[in-house]
């Protein structure tokens, strides 16, 4: 904003305006460290995030590798369960139960990943399938477990039953890189944003110091056509008073 | 008006110039009042990035206790899965040996063969009912794992609707800051037009007291 100097006041208006000139020239100072200071937060911020976004998307790499991983491994565990329940021999229902399990749980899984159906038909199909599982060995507990007659249906469903249990583990393990380089990824991406925010802040603070420094620089121009007018009034004024007295 | 510099008007202006430094002093003060808002809307939008900040950490603790607990159980899980497979061969080959037994002709006599038989039945019995509980406690190991995925990925959920709302909140308060920047920005620009035209006025008044001397 400029500033308005009045005629006629002589040396102390040219005083007035000399501090005024001076506090003007310290603002500017004032503004252009502003502006320096803040240029390096913001450059030193702008790195901070581009460096959390980049170890933000190494992890969703690891991710996506362990959740295929984690896939691979429900799919071996399911068709293990499926394949043990099936060497038993045991009731149509538990059989029935470990293969709708499995059936729904892998179903739901690709038909997800394959975009055929939305998320939450997939989610509704794998609970389907952990209630058909769960039923299956339920039933497995509580009903008489059949006589396995011959070598190869007692291997059969150990190894069945061994490679769902190595599966699991394998899953286990592998859900655990999953959530965790997930999760990982996530402070990366809110260390991205924190250093986001401070950079947009930086940012303002430039833009203002910048407008203050216009606004001092336009004052200035203002302020010293002011004095040249003052300074020609002032001697307009001594010439008139002369004039005058003389008569 | 001691904020823009005109504090002290000698006698002798018009009306016009008086109403021109009233109108002055109003813009000043909405001058004053845009970049209120526009501070209070960068304080805004700074509070709802904090927000998301938190919002998005709260998100990573939820995965975190997911690997950590939904990793675990489907670990042990599997674990008495394998033990529970162990435990059925063992059973299993129990049962064939009694099995032939029955059927084989033993020098050792008749009772003999029958304790044996028992002993392996028995220990075929035992094996099963270990492996039937340790495979239910599997199932029940998987299905808490699920749960526990089921659960950590509702709180997750709600951390991403959570986030979701920060960031929208956060932008509209970065438009508000920026429409009231640009908005005092403009004034700024239309007082200093205005300061232009009162200080010609002045000037011209200054200049009428000047031919007035000399007349």
């Amino acid at each position: 904003m400029s500033s308005i100097t009045f005629s006629g006041f002589g040396s102390v208006a040219m005083e007035l305006a000399r501090l005024r000139q001076e506090r003007r020239a310290t603002e500017l100072e004032v503004a252009e460290h502003d502006i320096f200071v803040q240029t390096q937060e913001q450059t030193h911020q702008r790195e901070k995030q581009i460096e959390a976004e980049k170890r933000a998307a190494d992890e969703a790499e690891k991710a996506e590798f362990w959740n295929d991983v984690a896939s691979v491994a429900k799919y071996t565990a399911v068709a293990g369960s499926v394949a043990a329940a099936a060497f038993t021999g045991g009731s149509s229902l538990v059989v029935a139960g470990a293969i709708a399990g499995g059936a729904f749980t892998i179903g739901g899984d690709v038909l997800k990943r394959s975009e055929v159906v939305d998320d939450r038909t997939a989610m509704g199909l794998q609970i389907a399938g952990a209630v058909a599982s769960f039923g299956a060995g339920a039933a497995s507990f509580f009903t008489q477990a059949p006589e396995l007659a011959t070598q190869t249906a007692i291997v059969g469903s150990s190894v069945g039953e061994a490679v769902a249990g190595g599966g699991a583990v394998a899953g286990g393990a592998a859900t655990f890189g999953e959530k965790s380089a997930e999760s990982t990824e996530q402070t990366h991406r809110a260390d991205a944003k924190l250093a986001e925010g401070r950079g947009e802040a930086a940012r303002d603070h430039i833009q203002d110091a910048i407008a203050r420094m216009d606004r001092q620089m336009n004052e200035d121009l203002v302020a010293s056509r002011a004095l040249n007018r003052i300074h020609s009034n002032d001697a307009d004024a001594r010439a008139a008073l002369v004039n005058a007295v003389r008569g | 008006m001691a904020t823009n510099g005109i504090g002290h008007i000698p006698g002798g202006l018009g009306m016009a110039t008086r109403l021109a430094l009233l109108e002055i002093e109003a813009e000043q003060a909405q001058y004053q009042a845009d970049c209120t808002i526009r501070d209070a809307a960068r304080e805004a939008k700074r509070q709802h990035n904090e927000r998301q900040v938190e919002e998005m950490r709260n998100k990573a603790t939820a995965l975190m206790t997911q690997a950590f607990t939904s990793g675990a159980l489907q670990v042990a899980a599997g674990t008495v899965q394998l033990a529970s497979a162990s435990s059925r061969l063992d059973a299993g080959q129990a049962k064939l040996d009694a099995n032939r037994l029955t059927h084989a002709s033993d020098a050792r006599g008749q009772d003999a063969v029958l304790q044996e038989q028992y002993a392996l039945r028995s220990r075929a019995l035992q094996g099963e009912a270990t492996a039937n509980r340790l495979c239910a406690a599997a199932t029940l190991l998987n299905a808490s794992s699920e749960a526990v995925k089921a659960l950590t990925n509702a709180v997750a959920s709600g951390r991403d609707a959570d986030i979701a709302s920060a960031t929208k909140a956060a932008e509209s308060a970065g438009w508000r800051a920026d429409d009231a920047n640009e908005s005092a920005r403009r004034r700024l620009a239309q007082l200093d037009q205005k300061l232009a035209i009162i200080q010609r006025m002045l000037d011209d008044d200054a200049d009428t007291r000047r031919a007035l001397l000399r007349g």
